[in-house]
């Protein structure tokens, strides 16, 4: 039992430091391997993962650990409602911190919601909703709208 | 901070003597709290795999049409293979089952084309037919993926047209259709309604129909473009002499001219009696019926006929039923000149897989998707009440070449009138936006 109360410490890039129990922080699977090999002893820092973003992935690894014995549907709901809760930018943090971390469920989960907000969208929704900028020229364009029409010079 | 965040997260999954090294890198790149918008056009590339993968082909499409990065850092999108199922008029979406990912991809189908059936497909555009009135049909092609819509000519009214095609409707079968070009940039669609061939550009006012050019006894079988001509396949109906087998004529559409070449499919030897059972009820013949199919295989024209053999039921003096069987097929390289026409028996296809039968009928490389050196057939014919021979044809399966064996493993259903399963391959560069 002892070793399953062992404290992880992790630091994010703004200097927050966490405590984090094994059994939880080896949901991340780079963590695990960290402590596989003997290289967790010390803090361990993690470039480009926020306070913030590392507390959320922390609440929900700590939720997965908890929840391990519970049904398989009250899991898909709980990981929904944490899901919902989390705003386009932070979801994005989410992804990236989830993606170096290695916490695979995350990864899917956060990667799932994307796809969700993207489906049915057209290519100026997406921009829009995620902010991007659109940078095909007016010619590549053109070329696009081309290549669909291609042999079509009927026009309404 | 993007490549600080590759480098890093590679150093460290490397193992951990680098670990020490890279730290001081990592602290110094801690700026992501202050992007007031997260940079989604950068992402790793395992991401943007991720999910990518999680969407369906339309998504996809558009998904490549958001900016650079996210076009440049997804997977090419594949030609998908998809049978569609059954349409009915009063459905509100298309349904297709995805050869490829096995997966079932139900379409919305926008209100201004619902009510209608699909009669032919072609280079990724369904042939829609709705009737307006009872007797007048708006025909039009739809491509699912962008929804774009085009409609086609009215069909002609002339009283032959009306008495051999219109007023037959209720027995149409699935029409032979195809999109071509000629001469670069001008698109022509080529329909085959019943014992016409029907050619028009889409914004014409009519079809120009082109008749009387199969004998008694013929009908045409599917139609193509291969490199700027038509192509079609014709086929013996009856037992007629056959000493035909290729012509060249020429269709003019306004200023254009089209080359239709047909080539004439084998008849079949005899209707070769094999066997029957002991009290004569059922008989079995083989070589009854051959359909030839053109299509395009690496830049080269083929015919694949199949050969059915007929399985029939009688009830004393009456002919009940006729069941056509698939049982062999052949495959030839057809090359044309301008009056000869040379055919080669191709024993075999590599790694390459043919589809034929309603629909479009065409040969995709994909070993890893589907059995090579096989063809997915889809046969589907119904009842023919006026012949005196009422046949049925439901065959649906795979053939292998290697050793001429046939799998039924594809749903082979009854079906409702003007529905049937056609072969699709939705176009891939449709543009939603």
């Amino acid at each position: 039992m002892a070793s399953t109360l062992k404290k992880i410490i992790l630091k994010s890039c703004d200097g927050k430091i966490l405590e984090v129990e094994e059994a939880v922080a080896v949901q991340s699977q780079m963590i695990k391997n960290m402590i596989e090999d003997d290289c967790a002893n010390e803090e361990i820092p993690l470039p480009d993962i926020t306070g913030e973003i590392l507390s959320m992935i922390i609440e929900y690894c700590k939720m997965h650990v908890d929840g391990e014995n519970n049904s398989n549907n009250e899991l898909i709901a709980r990981d929904a409602d944490f899901i919902t809760r989390v705003d386009l930018n932070t979801l994005y943090y989410l992804i990236v911190a989830a993606n170096f971390l290695n916490v695979k469920s995350l990864l899917d989960l956060t990667c799932q919601r994307v796809a969700d907000i993207i489906k049915g969208k057209s290519p100026e929704e997406i921009r829009l909703t995620f902010n991007i900028k659109n940078d095909f020229t007016p010619e590549e364009e053109e070329e696009i709208r081309k290549k669909n029409a291609w042999a079509f010079d009927y026009k309404d | 901070m993007f490549d600080a965040y590759e480098t890093t997260c590679f150093s460290l999954l490397s193992g951990c003597s680098s670990f020490s090294k890279v730290t001081p890198w990592l602290k110094s790149s801690s700026t992501s709290k202050e992007l007031v918008h997260a940079p989604w056009d950068r992402f790793h590339i395992d991401i943007f795999d991720l999910i990518f993968e999680l969407l369906d082909l339309e998504d996809r499409i558009r998904f490549k049409l958001v900016c650079k990065q996210w076009r440049d850092n997804t997977k090419q999108i594949s030609q998908p293979l998809w049978l569609m199922f059954p349409h009915q008029p009063n459905n509100e979406c298309l349904s297709f089952f995805d050869m490829c990912d096995g997966k079932v991809v139900k379409l919305n189908l926008p209100k201004s084309v619902r009510g209608g059936w699909v009669f032919g497909c072609s280079k990724g555009w369904l042939f829609l037919a709705m009737r307006t009135t009872f007797r007048k049909l708006r025909i039009l092609l739809f491509d699912p993926i962008s929804k774009a819509q085009i409609p086609l000519p009215l069909l002609p009214t002339t009283s032959s047209f009306k008495e051999r095609f219109i007023d037959r409707l209720d027995e149409w079968i699935p029409s032979a259709c195809t999109i071509g070009s000629v001469e670069s940039s001008s698109c022509i669609v080529a329909v085959i309604f019943g014992e016409y061939l029907a050619v028009c550009r889409p914004g014409d006012q009519r079809w120009t129909l082109v008749e009387g050019l199969l004998a008694e006894g013929y009908s045409y079988g599917n139609i193509i473009f291969f490199k700027g001509e038509l192509y079609a396949s014709v086929m013996s109906t009856e037992d007629v002499a056959n000493n035909v087998s290729f012509q060249t004529h020429s269709i003019t559409i306004g200023s254009r001219r089209v080359k239709l070449k047909l080539i004439y499919s084998p008849p079949p030897s005899l209707l070769l009696f094999y066997d029957e059972d002991a009290d004569g009820m059922l008989s079995y013949h083989k070589d009854c019926n051959r359909l030839p199919c053109l299509l395009e295989s690496n830049g080269q024209l083929l015919m694949v006929t199949q050969i059915l053999d007929a399985i029939s039921t009688h009830r004393e003096e009456e002919n009940l039923l006729r069941y056509l069987q698939a049982a062999d097929f052949q495959i030839f390289k057809i090359q044309t000149t301008e009056d000869a026409l040379c055919l080669t028996s191709l024993p075999h296809l590599d790694n390459q897989s043919l589809f034929l039968g309603i629909g479009d009928c065409l040969a995709l490389n994909n070993p890893d998707k589907f059995h090579k050196n096989c063809i997915y057939f889809l046969q589907l014919l119904d009842y023919e009440n006026d012949l005196t021979w009422p046949y049925v044809c439901r065959e649906a399966g795979v053939y292998h070449l290697d050793d001429g064996s046939i799998k039924r493993c594809l749903p082979s259903i009854q079906t409702e009138n003007n529905s049937f399963m056609h072969w699709f391959s939705p176009n891939i560069n449709s543009v939603y936006m």
